[in-house]
């Protein structure tokens, strides 16, 4: 099963392709060259289905301008992976280098700020009050990335402020996308509300299942070592469910090993033996259904369209993909 | 009062009688107001402390006549830090007519300022322990102590760092990290300390596995004797303090030579430490907290006494005001965060922020990027250490505008406008570039640029403030990203330094376009973001050697250049100036720009340092050759080698280039520049602003002509600042 059939939204990802890479031209061919790297090599566009679907649920849309909103969504999402994959010092995105491995550190961070400064011009040009949205949004995610790094190595991270984190590095953008949508297609007050908390609720789902991803999946299938998160101090929900939940022993000892100031490999492999056997895959999986029910709940609030259940068939998608 | 109240026994009641009561008692009694000083101790009495008195607080002692009562104090004249691994780097305080710092027993100190307040008339109560406040209706009224019950219109808590009151009064709650703890002990028999603080950070257990946030600090008394000690900056399971201590004791005699005959002059002693200043927190009805009461200690430094006295000072005038009505103390908070904004974290991150901080100094104590360098400043150097944000570094703009031009209240409310909004975000952050110091409002900065322009239009329009301001945090944006090493310097490890880069620069970009929201200027700003962008990745490409005349063009499109005349020429569109003046207002930010930067730049090489405080190490690290450096580079080739070299010199550096024809060469540059932006000028109406800007290019172009004049001075080319000695140490602790 294919995560989105909804046949406009098809076509209209299909026009994006081309769309981004012309938004990222720049006078420096190099620029351009590195600036899309990224989007040069596809990948899912999920923020973009977001917008198409959404617009859906309103009486009008202009293409352009649709296009030109998701364009500009994924952009942001995009100029993210490249300031991310800096700060994680990730070999490789997408089953390829990462873009700093390729070109050295400060291009990439600097690429990553062009291709975010592109992305804003567009969304600036946009109607209110999706401008407005747009820049609570981006804030919303510096400042989760920020409290993420904060929260680096800290074991005593709790759950609750690690959904908060959450709400705003991941779930930020798809709340946009959704109400973005909504908006520019003139959708009504209650379409929009319940678009809002899909995306949001989606958001929270799909961070879950990129948590345990993280633990459970092999290097080939992530394109990245598995535990690496670990490795940068980046706790995920199964690491925190462990630290929270797991039998008492096996607490203080996985505590102590990611107290190390630098654990070898033997330390992470420990580590992550301890959380897969400490039952938190499950617990962190059910918080992922949890969130996937509420989205789904939230799309049933509104009219039965086919683009109502593609938003729901890509619900199950992601969460499912997870397992 | 519904009820009728017992006489009031004074004006004030100052609780507890350390620096910050002290300090409010005498400028109570100043005042004329009746003060009782109370503390549950007798005077002399010692107090657990470092004992060492930044400049910031020696002016306030000056103030209150105490340094004449303190002749035994030992005089310190900077700060010593090393980092685990890293050569330590100093802090010199900036040449002035200020005092310098000393080292004071606290015995004496404390002892020194009760007697001031006495004398000042305050009545000092002794041997009294206040036991609880007393509120009426949610006010404060006064104290119970002895089974009496002591009234008076305002209370004082300078009750300390395990202040009783405040908890009372529900101000205080343990915060997250926990409490922190320090330790101290005198010393005699140690040799060759001189006049510098030496602080070392952060201290890690035996195996060096574990990085605990903490220090530990050796500060002269005399000139054999120190005051030695260890802080933690929070709990952390399994690490004591006393064994911290120990360690550390042991690690300074075996591994450094002047502490080699150390012998211990009595008993250790501990205290507490609180962080968790929060202008929210520092009053209720009827009562102020001052000092450690407050939560006021650095939580990089461990520094208190300076904001025990200042708080103590502002606490005094605001209690003297509202006397009358002491319900009301809120100014009382508008002074303190105005004052101390972005010293102390607050909030539930404030531990994950510490440690997020140590980790990035510890990551990058040897870089002079100049982001990192800014870290640095804000959170070890105290106030008037020599550097970015001191006398003489940063140039007042004042006296070269126009008289006529009137930008100034608009200065400062565009820096009120950027801490307000770094602030909720990270008050750290304002610290940065000193944003709330009147000396950076002040400076030759975009901001100004801006204003300058607007006035070529309606200068009134209300979004101007904001796009000044959204400039400049898009400036330290770009500065933020320029400290992102092209390879990180330890794979193994986590890059600390890059990522607090990248995280800074998103937060100041992001908070710079919602400035823009406002007034529809989002894709303007954005527009100059990705011309800088642009411009960076040619200048990366271009490689660390290019033609000094492509290093000029280049320069002209990045950095300083390219942010002047951003703001030249975004001031006078949004103004509503017509295309040709907005592009002759670029230029001449342009103009502006380039000429601030060749001279930090060659003033570096000259054995100077640049506006940022950094000096020609920055040169040797940085991947972008500057332009003077390119043009010592075409007369002496060896420098080449010397720059790829991974352990060359500074002092060789400067050396070298002060043997060649670069500084005059560079003299006259900009000084050619500098008459091409002002010719450029000439197309625009005569005017206040039209003065103005020239005179700023002028003055711009004379400072590098200074710096030039200056290194010729030292001749040789020998170092104006002292080099820091170069020594690679690890501070462990033992296991704990
Ligand atoms: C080990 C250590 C080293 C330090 N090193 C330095 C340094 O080198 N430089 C620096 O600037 N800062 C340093 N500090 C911080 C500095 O000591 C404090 O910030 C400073 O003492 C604060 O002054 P204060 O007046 O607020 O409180 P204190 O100096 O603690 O004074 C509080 C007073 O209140 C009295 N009191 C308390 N409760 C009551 C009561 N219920 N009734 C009556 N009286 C009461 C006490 O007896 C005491 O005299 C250090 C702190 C520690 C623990």
């Amino acid at each position: 099963m294919s995560w989105v059939t909804h046949e406009p939204c098809v076509r209209r990802l299909e026009r994006l392709g081309p769309l981004l890479e012309e938004t990222l031209a720049s006078e420096d061919e190099h620029l351009s060259e590195v600036a899309r790297h990224l989007v040069a090599q596809g990948g899912k566009r999920l923020r973009p289905a977001l917008v198409f679907l959404s617009a859906e649920f309103g009486p009008r849309v202009d293409e352009d301008v649709l296009l030109r909103a998701a364009a500009a969504i994924e952009l942001l999402h995009v100029a993210t992976l490249y300031h991310d994959d800096v700060m994680d010092r990730a070999e490789s995105r997408r089953g390829a280098p990462s873009t700093h491995a390729r070109w050295g550190q400060a291009a990439a961070v600097t690429a990553g700020t062009y291709v975010f400064a592109r992305a804003m011009r567009l969304l600036g040009g946009l109607d209110r009050p999706v401008p407005a949205w747009a820049g609570q949004a981006v804030l919303a995610l510096a400042l989760g990335q920020l409290q993420e790094t904060e929260n680096a190595y800290n074991a005593g991270h709790q759950v609750a402020r690690y959904l908060e984190v959450s709400v705003r590095k991941t779930a930020s953008l798809f709340e946009l996308s959704c109400r973005a949508g909504a908006a520019l297609s003139g959708a009504d007050e209650d379409a929009c509300e319940a678009l809002g908390l899909y995306g949001r609720a989606l958001g929270l789902a799909f961070q879950a299942v990129d948590d345990v991803l993280d633990v459970t999946a092999d290097a080939a299938l992530l394109g990245k070592r598995p535990g690496s998160d670990l490795r940068e101090g980046v706790y995920g929900l199964p690491t925190l469910m462990a630290l929270a939940h797991g039998a008492e022993a096996e607490q203080e000892r996985l505590r102590a090993l990611l107290a190390l100031d630098s654990p070898d490999d033997g330390d992470l492999a420990e580590a992550r033996e301890l959380i897969l056997g400490s039952g938190a895959v499950a617990h962190a999986t059910a918080v992922a259904d949890h969130y996937a029910d509420e989205a789904v709940s939230a799309a049933q609030r509104l009219p039965d369209r086919p683009a109502r259940r593609a938003l729901v068939q890509l619900c199950h998608h992601l969460v499912l993909t997870g397992r | 009062m519904s009820h009728p109240s017992p006489e009031a026994i004074a004006d004030v009641i100052v609780v507890g009688a350390g620096p910050a009561g002290a300090c409010a008692a005498y400028h109570l009694a100043r005042r004329g107001r009746r003060v009782a000083l109370l503390d549950r101790t007798a005077f002399p009495r010692d107090k657990s402390c470092g004992d060492a008195v930044t400049r910031a607080g020696i002016a306030l002692l000056a103030e209150m006549g105490a340094l004449e009562l303190l002749p035994s104090a030992w005089p310190v004249r900077g700060l010593r830090v090393t980092m685990r691994g890293h050569a330590p780097r100093e802090f010199r305080d900036a040449a002035g007519p200020e005092r310098d710092g000393l080292v004071v027993p606290r015995a004496l100190l404390d002892d020194a300022l009760v007697r001031l307040a006495v004398a000042a008339g305050a009545q000092l109560r002794e041997r009294v322990r206040v036991r609880r406040l007393v509120q009426e209706d949610g006010v404060v009224r006064g104290v119970e102590a002895g089974g009496r019950l002591l009234r008076a219109p305002v209370v004082i808590a300078a009750d300390g760092a395990a202040s009783a009151l405040s908890r009372q009064a529900g101000l205080t709650a343990t915060p997250p990290g926990g409490l922190g703890y320090a330790l101290r002990a005198y010393v005699e028999d140690v040799h060759g300390l001189d006049h510098l603080l030496e602080f070392m950070a952060p201290l890690t257990d035996a195996g060096a596995r574990h990085w605990l946030p903490s220090y530990g600090w050796a500060f002269p008394t005399g000139p054999t004797s120190a005051n030695v000690g260890v802080g933690l900056v929070e709990r952390v399971p399994n690490a004591r303090s006393d064994a911290l201590f120990a360690a550390f004791l042991e690690e300074l005699r075996t591994g450094d030579p002047r502490f080699r005959g150390m012998r211990p002059a009595g008993a250790r002693r501990g205290a507490p430490l609180r962080f968790d200043f929060s202008p929210h927190r520092c009053w209720a009805p009827g009562l102020l907290l001052a000092g450690d009461a407050a939560g006021m200690i650095s939580p990089f430094t461990g520094e208190g006494i300076s904001f025990a006295l200042e708080s103590g000072k502002l606490a005094a005038e605001v209690a003297d005001e509202r006397l009358a009505d002491p319900r009301d103390l809120s100014r009382y908070a508008r002074l303190l965060s105005g004052r101390f904004q972005g010293y102390f974290e607050t909030g539930q991150h404030a531990a994950e922020r510490h440690r997020l901080v140590w980790h990035v100094l510890d990551d990058t104590f040897d870089s002079e990027r100049p982001i990192y360098a800014l870290v640095r400043r804000a959170a070890l150097a105290p106030e008037g250490m020599a550097g970015f944000g001191s006398s003489g570094v940063l140039t007042d703009a004042r006296p070269l505008l126009d008289p006529a031009v009137g930008v100034g209240a608009e200065l400062v409310e565009v820096g009120e406008l950027l801490a307000e909004t770094m602030r909720p975000d990270w008050p750290f952050l304002t610290r940065l570039p000193a944003l709330s110091s009147g000396s950076f409002q002040l400076s030759v900065r975009p901001a100004l640029m801006v204003l300058l322009a607007a006035r070529f239009g309606d200068w009134r329009r209300p979004e101007l403030t904001s796009l000044a301001a959204a400039v400049e945090l898009a400036g330290l944006a770009g500065l933020a990203q320029s400290g992102v090493p092209d390879r990180p310097s330890d794979e193994g490890r986590p890059n600390w330094g890059t990522m607090f880069a990248v995280l800074v620069s998103d937060v100041m970009l992001a908070r710079a376009l919602g400035l823009c929201a406002d007034g529809d200027l989002v894709p303007e700003l954005a527009r100059i973001v990705e011309e800088a962008c642009t411009s960076r990745m040619r200048e990366l490409r271009a490689g660390r050697f290019p033609s000094p005349g492509d290093r000029l063009a280049l320069m002209g499109r990045t950095g300083p250049a390219a942010l002047f005349a951003a703001a030249g020429e975004l001031g006078a569109r949004v103004s509503g100036a017509d295309e040709a003046v907005a592009a002759a207002l670029g230029d001449a930010g342009r103009g502006l720009g380039l000429c601030l930067q060749l001279a930090d730049d060659v003033a570096r090489l000259l054995g100077g340092t640049d506006r940022l405080g950094r000096d020609a190490r920055a040169d040797l690290e940085e991947e972008i050759t500057s332009y003077p450096l390119l043009l010592a580079l075409r007369e002496d080739p060896e420098l080449a080698r010397l720059l790829a070299r991974a352990d060359s010199s500074a002092d060789e550096l400067v050396r070298r280039c002060a043997r060649t024809g670069m500084a005059a060469e560079v003299a006259e540059r900009a000084r050619r520049l500098a008459d091409e932006a002002s010719a450029g000028l000439a197309t625009l109406a005569d005017g206040p602003a039209t003065r103005s800007l020239a005179a700023l290019l002028t003055h711009a172009a004379s400072r590098v002509e200074r710096e030039v004049l200056m290194g010729a001075r030292t001749g040789d080319g020998s170092p104006r600042v002292p080099p820091a000695r170069v020594t690679t140490r690890t501070f462990s602790a033992g296991k704990l």
